[in-house]
């Protein structure tokens, strides 16, 4: 019995080295750095799951870290799961893609200085022989022929049902189409996962359905073969335009939040260099720009894109678009594009 | 087909991948939160089990029931309570800074695991007390010294719940991603929280199979060392 016990308490002793070890590790660490720098700041950023999928965050952190001795702690969550942990006080930022969330979260108090820095398009996909005949149509046609073969019981969409983004853009995309989204999902070719984008793809290839997917989930997984059954099939069209923004927590609602920081950080995101590091980012990977930069687009009013911009990532009060309304703009000498309604619209 | 490609594939890849800093790092990162989660739990499991199982009071068979049942509780329903406990805006823990932080998943995992523990230990207590209270007490030993008996005995099965609690905890992803948030840094290792398991879910959902599965190796090898050893416990404790 001596024995087994004796064993037992090496066995216990050898966990608990590895936790010491690991411990001494990362307490040595600051004391080995801080000689050379100072403690570094640490701002806790919610995101997207587009964002985060494809390792735009990672590269950030990592940049940021490097150059700046900046911790970005980037949260996947959904654009709905990034609002509520900003709310709730866990985050110094969000990043997220869905304008009218992003307005409500704006005028409950919580957000300010939201600044458009990327876009890229949304994309239909199917399968590859295309049963409803979608191919190279604008995205609102597609979706009216998605619905008549499915009635036929020729197609299957699947929906991600899940809140996020591009669950948004969807029910949005629904909408101009025609259909009530609730509406929909009681029909029978109408499937929702509730699951995030890659898991929402694979299951789209395994039942040959149509789904909506963000361009950059859409490529890593193609490039990896887990998609051979889906096509990229509607890419193109102002009602796809999927705008990325960044919402700098209010600190007069939240306290204790990095505000000066978070500020530094959306600064970079939309200066000339932030702008370049976005467009090349999964160019040598993917061999294309994911983030396309949406400040020269804007400020040169590059047609028709700018305007594709401003429809689908800007708040629309009054006789203007607003990139971020005035009222919500907090202590930033940052500038922010507002263009005239009938400017866009005309 | 596909899919057994890949397997090949990634595994030949994985091979490869196993001893990069990037997944040695994450491996011993998961050691050290689960294994501070299984003594942070003992140090409140043990206690408390130790007066349950000593001890005939009214409503023992209630608070077994109870641990009994906290035992089988999902990581995510966890993961869910304890985001809520951890949010600095309204959460009853929100001042410790808990939240996507690497103390948030082990007091978490201390949590998860305490229910599994203690019911192991109560149950191996009483099963000793039955035995050795009217041995102890025929032999003229008193109180003090049956009760040390009792726990001397009892010790094999207070380790083995520890075993068994940080195999739970090792391999459990809803509080490690809920509370976690997967963080990883490059170089910033006090900031990290990224472990086997989220890193595994992550990597899979980005479709990095061959880290996936080298993560995956890693994991089911200490999974494998750690059932073997509950395994020679158990049979030396038998016989």
């Amino acid at each position: 019995m001596k024995k087994i016990i004796y064993c037992l308490l090496v066995i216990l002793s050898v966990i608990l080295a590895a936790g010491c070890v690991n411990q001494g590790g990362t307490t040595n660490q600051p004391t080995n750095t801080g000689m050379t720098e100072e403690k570094p700041k640490v701002l806790t950023i919610s995101t997207t799951t587009s964002v985060y999928n494809t390792g735009l965050t990672e590269a950030l952190a990592q940049k940021f870290k490097k150059d700046y001795n900046i911790i970005l702690k980037f949260i996947p969550n959904g654009t709905g799961g990034a609002i509520k942990d900003a709310e709730s006080g866990a985050s110094d930022a969000i990043i997220v893609h869905a304008v009218s969330e992003e307005a409500k979260f704006l005028n409950e108090g919580y957000g300010v200085n939201r600044k458009v820095f990327a876009y890229n398009f949304f994309i239909i996909v199917g399968p590859k022989d295309d049963p409803a005949h979608i191919k190279g149509l604008n995205p609102i046609e597609a979706l009216k022929r998605i619905y008549k073969a499915g009635e036929e019981g020729k197609a299957i969409w699947v929906s991600r049902d899940d809140k996020s983004g591009t669950n948004v853009k969807e029910i949005t995309l629904w909408k101009l189409a025609g259909y009530n989204y609730d509406e929909l999902k009681t029909k029978k070719w109408f499937r929702t996962t509730g699951e995030g984008m890659g898991d929402t793809l694979k299951y789209t290839n395994e039942v040959k359905g149509y789904t909506l997917s963000d361009i950059a989930t859409f490529l890593v997984y193609k490039k990896e073969g887990i998609i051979p059954n889906l096509e990229k099939l509607v890419d193109k069209g102002e009602s796809l335009t999927n705008v990325y923004a960044i919402i700098i927590v209010n600190p007069n609602k939240i306290k204790g939040k990095d505000f000066k920081t978070a500020m530094f950080l959306e600064k970079w995101l939309v200066s000339e260099k932030g702008q370049k590091f976005l467009e090349e980012f999964g160019k040598d990977k993917y061999g294309t720009t994911l983030f396309y930069p949406a400040v020269n687009v804007l400020e040169e009013k590059k047609e028709p894109i700018y305007k594709w911009i401003v429809k689908n990532g800007f708040i629309k009060e009054g006789d203007y678009y607003y990139e971020c309304p005035e009222k919500f703009i907090y202590n930033t000498t940052l500038k922010f594009f507002k263009f005239p309604v009938s400017e866009i619209e005309g | 087909m596909l899919i057994v490609e890949y397997i090949i594939k990634g595994f030949l890849e994985a091979l490869d991948l196993i001893h990069h800093p990037y997944i040695l790092d994450i491996a011993c990162r998961s050691l050290k939160v689960s294994g501070s989660a299984t003594i942070l739990s003992l140090f409140f499991s043990v206690p408390i089990s130790i007066l349950i199982g000593l001890y005939e009071f009214k409503g023992k068979m209630i608070i077994k029931n109870l641990i009994n049942t906290f035992a089988g509780i999902p990581t995510v329903i966890w993961g869910l309570i304890l985001y809520l406990m951890y949010v600095p805006n309204g959460g009853i823990l929100g001042k410790f800074d808990l939240l996507y932080n690497v103390k948030g998943i082990i007091l978490g995992q201390a949590l998860l695991i305490t229910p599994l523990i203690s019911s192991i230990i109560i149950d191996a207590i009483e099963k000793t007390e039955k035995i050795f209270r009217k041995l102890c007490y025929t032999l003229g030993a008193n109180e003090f010294q049956t009760i040390k008996t009792i726990l001397k005995e009892s010790l094999p099965w207070i380790l083995l719940s520890g075993i068994i609690g940080f195999n739970r905890a090792i391999s459990e992803l809803g509080i490690a991603l809920t509370i976690g948030g997967n963080v990883y840094v490059p170089g910033a290792s006090d900031f990290n929280t990224r472990v086997l398991t989220t890193a595994i879910q992550m990597h899979t959902v980005r479709a990095e199979f061959s880290t996936a599965i080298a993560l995956g190796i890693i994991l089911l090898t200490i999974i494998l060392i750690v059932n073997f050893i509950t395994n020679y416990i158990k049979k030396s404790i038998e016989t």
